[in-house]
């Protein structure tokens, strides 16, 4: 979109989101059916979670406690007696008519997340946290003639987390959907799998002149799951709103959705009164009462969550600020480093090769932590093996190559192809006196001032025994044989 | 012998001295069925083959010596309570070919206690009535006057129990849709206290209200059923955790000492005066046994009606929503897209009450109505129950007549919802607060019809409840609707 | 209930349709008991009493994160007016409705 640019203007965005994340629990908020993701259709189903005539709804306990965990790990007070209330709507995926949902007490209130941009702290208010259960699946049949329900994702637990209209750019959003995903895989409560729809996440947002404390119209940008797509939303939608703003026109308070194909956020068809949802307490439940005894069971429980470890990370690994701070901000990555830490000295090495070759083989092949096909223990013998110097840091670099594609033992690599470093003298020199013979012209360079060339000799050298000499061997011995052929 | 004019521990008795077999008390009640169903319409489906294969093998499990406390009792479901296989229509187009595949607590309890399910229950559309004038199979007679209402919503479980058609049945009472009808056609109606009997596979009209009781010819029947359905269960969030008594054990025949509440606010106006006349005379007899009659005072009856009518119709508006002809029942034959089908499916396929009910519902928590409206009427229902909590302090049962009237003839109300709605005024306060409460019959008006004694107990006190009812029982003789009709 | 506009809005919030003839009745209906229960609850002195939500004083019921049996496809579906591909069919849907 041409035009012009928020950050250059008179105008700034207020943001508010709307996170839900599908909670890693085994069954659904209120039956026994599993929520795993890609099940054949309508297979994880039962008369509760497809609303047959009759059938009732019993809370999942786990659920509540990963809604708790996720209060406590933003800083929420946790609501002592909450309701669950019915959310009323017509969808064909929504097989009840209503959502059980939580409106007036849900389970965590007032809470907040800090996070950094541009190297300044801010902290992002959340409003609340509730549990509501997950609708159905529309497919889309390829007659065109159909609209196809799963109820597989029917009654999935879900926690739907509220901000304070707080962020400011597409940045801050960023950094808070990051933050916010780390901790819920800390916690454990959600695996947040954006691309399996674990975390979706809605946008409230418009725009203001700079300054200005009233808040203009806002449009909810709904279902977002990637981060990517949430970033280039906010930015298209502040510009329209600004643009709007610019024109003279004023915003239309709407629901719009994201076309991340085409790049633009256009409005969706409304009825008059379709969001008045006539929440009232759904009569088949009861009360959530939460006592001392089971808060701090649940505080209890609760892991180690990234802001502490990377304080940890610094001081008990000497990792810089920085490198702790990404290594930190995947759960699973800093699990992984902390198996391969305990495994060797060298820290520092497993650090970088995690933010190096790791990391680059990770996006190169859209693959998850959890997948690294390298076992923690096989980086730390191969990080060992270098700083002993068993092998050259260069040879390292393909070794682990091999690693990636066959988890290898990198010791067993570098004996089967023979890579270790050669540290015989002897030997060196041979491939030496070869090199300064085959290179006529560049001793005689050398001999008349150009040092530089000396680098091209070793880079012979190096190729000729594979890169496993020892460079320290062939720096000196290379010097060496070159006094001695000058003063012949 | 008429076999089919047995209570349920007459003809227990009867089986397990193998007087009779259960195969040729089943055929009794299937040609009663089959001679008056066609007059009175209490059935919407008569399961003939499977009950005749069910006599079967319940009499095998008996003559090998098993011990079922129902067995081979022939008895019937109102129609809102799910029935694996069994078509469950709820009264209503909506639901005209609806057959379940998972079976509700109470039919499962029921058959595991060896009843013989004859077949499902007619009754006013997904419950939103109380004349059983409003089913999609059509209005249901009373059998003592066959132009006069059975009462509702469970006007066919009255009805078939009256009629000799079943040896007992099972309903659910909201604000008085098993008592009303009970006393409309002179049998005994029981709701228990809710939590007692689990709501699962009650296809749900107002849920917080609604409680599953059965109606019977006995109150020794009833205490038999209510053992066989009641009890916690994990699949209804809100049913009772503690245990229950048998309630059988109760019936001694002793109510020396118990103290009786008579709300004054239920003697005044509206009442029929030969229905009043009744409730005087059951008071001398309980003096005559030993209790004792106090006055009583509800300031708040005057709202009960109006909070229930409010809270039920909000309920009831949120449990219809999931009748949208997707995943079961009717589904309208046009339509060009979604939203069309949602609209027509529940436009023909819910009949005019229900249509009522769900736009009173929606009103009244839209946006502009949910305070004053909704939100008051859950602050009356506090308060009615504070009336009733207080009374108990003082007393350990209320009595009072059933309805302020007799059978009203067919058609007389169907114009007047709120009218139609003041026949609940004695029952609905019982459903506000929870309360356990039983209609038990109370001889007759002028016209000859049946009227009905309440008796209101406190929370899980069923026992003292069924004590009194069976002792009134015991103590006075009243026609029974065969010795009239058949 | 001011008026048939609102009416409309109603009767869609509750996604239904209604004849003219109903939608008469409906309207008349609605006023005249909303109208009759203002009345009847204006009496009433609701200003220090907490609304009673249910008459259950039960709380905590949960169920563990067990899973249990579902439904057979079969069953599920036995009752649906029209399935394709083990689903539950509707008419093709644009957007919102």
């Amino acid at each position: 979109m041409k035009g012009l640019n928020i950050r250059q203007t008179e105008y700034e965005a207020v943001i508010g989101l709307e996170v839900h994340a599908g909670l890693a629990v085994n069954t659904k908020m209120y039956c026994g059916c599993k929520t795993e993701f890609g099940a054949e259709p309508n297979t994880q189903c039962c008369p509760v979670c497809t609303g047959m005539p009759g059938a009732l709804p019993v809370l999942n306990r786990k659920a509540v406690e990963y809604a708790i965990k996720a209060g406590l790990a933003t800083n929420c007070s946790i609501i002592r007696y909450s309701r669950q209330d019915r959310k009323h709507y017509f969808y064909p995926d929504l097989p009840k008519g209503y959502q059980a949902s939580q409106h007036n007490l849900p389970l965590c209130t007032g809470g907040f997340l800090e996070i950094e941009v541009n190297m300044s702290a801010k902290k992002v208010g959340i409003r609340g946290i509730h549990i509501e259960e997950d609708a159905g699946k529309l497919i889309h049949d390829e007659s065109g003639k159909y609209s196809l329900v799963d109820y597989n994702r029917s009654g999935v637990p879900l926690i739907e987390i509220v901000t304070a209209p707080d962020l400011g750019s597409s940045e801050e959003v960023r950094a808070f959907i990051l933050k916010l995903k780390t901790i819920l895989e800390y916690t454990g409560v959600c695996d947040c799998k954006m691309q399996e729809g674990s975390l979706r996440v809605d946008i409230n947002l418009s725009v203001r002149r700079r300054g200005e404390s009233t808040f203009g119209n806002r449009t909810e940008i709904k279902n977002l799951n990637s981060v990517r797509a949430i970033v280039r939303a906010v930015e298209y939608e502040a510009k329209r709103q600004a643009e709007e703003l610019e024109k003279g026109r004023s915003v239309r308070q709407e629901t719009r959705r994201w076309d991340d194909a085409r790049g633009v956020s256009y409005p969706m068809r409304e009825k008059k009164g379709a969001d008045d949802y006539r929440f009232f307490p759904d009569p088949d439940l009861c009360p959530i009462v939460i006592d001392d005894a089971w808060l701090n069971e649940i505080k209890s429980s609760l892991p180690e969550l990234p802001d502490e470890k990377k304080k940890r990370f610094v001081l008990e690994y000497k990792l810089p600020a920085y490198d702790a701070d990404f290594i930190t901000g995947s759960k699973q990555l800093s699990d992984y480093f902390e198996e391969a830490a305990k495994r060797c000295r060298n820290h520092r090495a497993v650090c970088n090769w995690l933010m190096g070759d790791i990391s680059k083989k990770l996006n190169e092949s859209n693959i998850e932590v959890s997948d690294i096909p390298v076992s923690p223990e096989n980086l730390a013998k191969l990080v060992e093996l270098t700083d002993s110097g068993i092998i050259s840091w260069k040879i390292a670099k393909q070794v682990f190559v091999v690693m990636w594609d066959t988890n290898r033992d990198p010791a067993e690599i570098i004996e089967e192809k023979g890579l270790r470093v050669i540290n015989d003298t002897e030997e060196i020199r041979k491939v030496i006196i070869q090199v300064l013979e085959e290179n006529p012209k560049a001793v005689e360079d050398i001999r008349n001032g150009k040092e530089k060339t000396i680098g091209f000799l070793i880079g012979q050298v190096m190729r000729k025994t594979g890169g496993k000499a020892s460079p320290g061997i062939v720096n000196r011995l290379i010097f060496e044989e070159l006094e001695r052929l000058f003063h012949e | 012998m008429e076999l089919t004019r047995l209570t349920v521990s007459e003809t227990l008795k009867k089986i397990k001295g193998k007087e009779i077999g259960i195969a040729e008390l089943v055929s009794a009640y299937l040609d009663q069925i089959e001679n008056l169903n066609k007059t009175i319409g209490a059935y919407i489906t008569v399961c003939r083959e499977d009950c005749e294969k069910r006599a079967e093998d319940i009499q095998n499990k008996l003559d090998t010596g098993e011990n079922l406390p129902l067995a081979g009792i022939p008895a019937a479901l109102a129609d809102n309570i799910v029935t694996r296989g069994v078509l469950t229509t709820c009264a209503s187009k909506m639901l005209h070919n609806f057959i379940p595949p998972y079976d509700s607590t109470v039919s499962e309890k029921l058959r595991n206690s060896g009843a013989v399910l004859l077949g499902k229950l007619n009754m006013d559309e997904f419950s939103a009535g109380n004349s059983n004038e409003n089913s999609y199979y059509g209005p249901v007679k009373n059998p003592w006057d066959f132009e006069r209402v059975p009462g509702g919503s469970n006007g066919g479980a009255a009805a078939a129990v009256a009629a000799n058609m079943a040896c007992f049945a099972v309903g659910s009472d909201a604000c008085g849709s098993l008592r009303q009808p009970a006393s409309f056609c002179g049998v005994v109606g029981l709701k228990p206290t809710y939590g007692l009997v689990s709501r699962y596979g009650l296809i749900a009209f107002a849920s917080s209200f609604e409680q599953i009781g059965p109606i019977t010819r006995s109150v020794e029947d009833a205490a038999v059923v209510l053992n066989a359905i009641a009890g916690h269960d994990p699949k209804d969030s809100v049913s009772a955790k503690s245990r229950h008594p048998d309630y059988t054990v109760f019936l001694n025949n002793d109510i020396k000492g118990i103290r009786m509440g008579l709300p004054k606010e239920y003697i005044g106006t509206g009442i029929q005066a030969d229905v009043r006349q009744r409730l005087f005379e059951a008071l001398k007899v309980f003096e005559s046994m030993g209790a004792v009659v106090e006055e009583v005072s509800f300031p708040m009856t005057e709202y009960a009606v109006s909070a229930y009518y409010i809270l039920s119709s909000v309920e009831a508006a949120s449990n219809l929503g999931r009748y949208d002809g997707i995943r079961y029942g009717y589904r309208a034959e046009h339509y060009p897209d979604a939203g069309d089908l949602y609209k027509k499916t529940r436009s023909e396929g819910f009949g005019f009450g229900v249509k009522r009910t769900i736009m009173l519902g929606t009103y009244f928590t839209g946006r502009d109505c949910y305070d004053s409206f909704y939100k008051k009427a859950l602050k009356a229902r506090r308060l009615v129950t504070e009336d009733f909590e207080k009374a108990f302090d003082k007393v350990d049962i209320i009595v009072c007549p059933t309805v302020p009237v007799t059978a009203f003839r067919a058609g007389e109300k169907a114009d007047d919802p709120i009218g139609m709605h003041m026949s609940y005024v004695y029952t609905v306060a019982a459903n506000i607060a929870g309360f356990c409460a039983i209609s038990v019959p109370n001889g007759t008006d002028s016209k000859g019809l049946p009227t009905g004694l309440q008796l209101i107990g406190k929370p899980f006190d069923e026992g003292t409840l069924l004590k009194a009812a069976h002792a009134f029982e015991k103590n006075t003789r009243f026609d029974k609707p065969f010795d009239v009709i058949c | 209930m001011k008026n048939h506009e609102e009416l409309k809005q109603l009767t869609n919030m509750a996604a239904l349709s209604l004849s003219d003839i109903e939608a008469e009745k409906l309207f008349n209906d609605i006023r005249n008991i909303s109208q009759y229960l203002a009345e009847k609850l204006s009496g009433l002195d609701t200003r220090n009493t907490e609304p009673m939500v249910h008459v259950s004083d039960i709380t905590n019921v949960f169920r563990d994160d067990n899973e249990s049996d579902p439904l057979k496809r079969e069953e599920l579906l036995s009752n649906a007016p029209e399935t394709v591909n083990g689903c539950f069919a509707v008419p093709k849907i644009i957007e919102e409705i």
